[in-house]
């Protein structure tokens, strides 16, 4: 952690405690920086405008309520996309249980040894259209490891699985982008 | 290298188009945090009241239990001692009495 960085991350847990005090100023400022993102984020993993609005909701209210275990060694945005994450795949699961259910078929493929170049250029709705592809389960942890900066065995543990499945999981999600954005075609098929 | 791969992901990501939150997003998150803070802050029951500003005040509060802990043992030690006394005065007074007759 560099010495700025570790500044603002202090002053983030500044602003957070002014706001849980009451200090309006300061919770619009934090809702202001981190709503709209965080709306983006639960809308990738939901797909819906009202389950990511409720889950945002949510995710604030957990926020202004568990101030004190922010400890200021992150970013409060990573703190709050952990929190986003969480409850997002709560509803997932809620919803979609069979979905999340299904398990991958387990391969050791360590996602760090993968590596997809994603640096072509694509139009927004056959990226859409590639993440849609996806299984909720590797949705879950491609938008973990890309947003959070995650390990695998961090995902693991927000998901409820082994580092070696999400290893898999992020290894077939990378491969299933990469070729549904190359073929041109992407379709949905879930 | 995972960070490179990681924000070039990012910004693949990041092209997705989400569409915009409801208008009034934004104030219903205000609204809800005003909500928490009110009940965090000033909590409808009197003795979450009293707990809450015990937590905020945790110094004050200590000084608070101390006093009374320390009050209450000085309280205890001169009701003891004036029992005391007051039996030994009517020892004394049994005593005398005795003695007179």
């Amino acid at each position: 952690m560099s010495l700025f960085a570790g500044k603002q991350y202090r002053a983030e847990q500044d602003l957070l405690k002014k706001a849980v005090a009451g200090d309006s100023g300061a919770s619009q400022e934090i809702i202001r920086s981190l709503s709209q993102s965080a709306y983006s984020l639960a809308w990738k993993m939901l797909g819906r405008r009202e389950d990511a609005e409720d889950v945002v909701q949510e995710a604030f209210i957990r926020l202004w309520r568990s101030a004190a275990n922010f400890n200021g060694k992150s970013a409060l945005s990573t703190y709050f996309y952990a929190i986003v994450s969480n409850l997002s795949l709560d509803r997932l699961k809620a919803m979609n249980k069979t979905a999340f259910e299904v398990f991958d078929e387990l391969e050791n493929l360590p996602a760090e040894l993968v590596h997809v170049d994603f640096s072509d250029t694509f139009d927004s709705e056959r990226i859409s259209e590639a993440v849609r592809s996806l299984s909720v389960k590797q949705r879950m942890a491609i938008l973990m490891w890309a947003y959070q900066d995650l390990t695998a065995a961090e995902i693991a543990k927000v998901m409820g699985m082994n580092k070696n499945s999400v290893d898999q999981l992020l290894f077939r999600a990378k491969l299933k982008l990469k070729s549904e954005l190359e073929k041109g075609g992407a379709y949905a098929d879930n | 290298m995972r960070t490179t791969e990681n924000k070039k992901l990012q910004k693949l990501l990041d092209q997705i188009s989400v569409p915009s939150s409801s208008a009034h997003f934004e104030k219903t998150l205000h609204q809800d945090w005003r909500r928490v803070v009110h009940q965090e802050v000033y909590p409808s029951h009197r003795i979450s009241h009293v707990l809450t500003l015990a937590k905020s005040h945790r110094r004050l509060t200590a000084f608070i239990v101390a006093a009374a802990f320390l009050a209450s043992a000085l309280m205890g030690q001169h009701v003891l001692s004036s029992q005391e006394e007051d039996l030994r005065q009517m020892d004394t007074l049994s005593e005398l009495s005795l003695s007179t007759l």
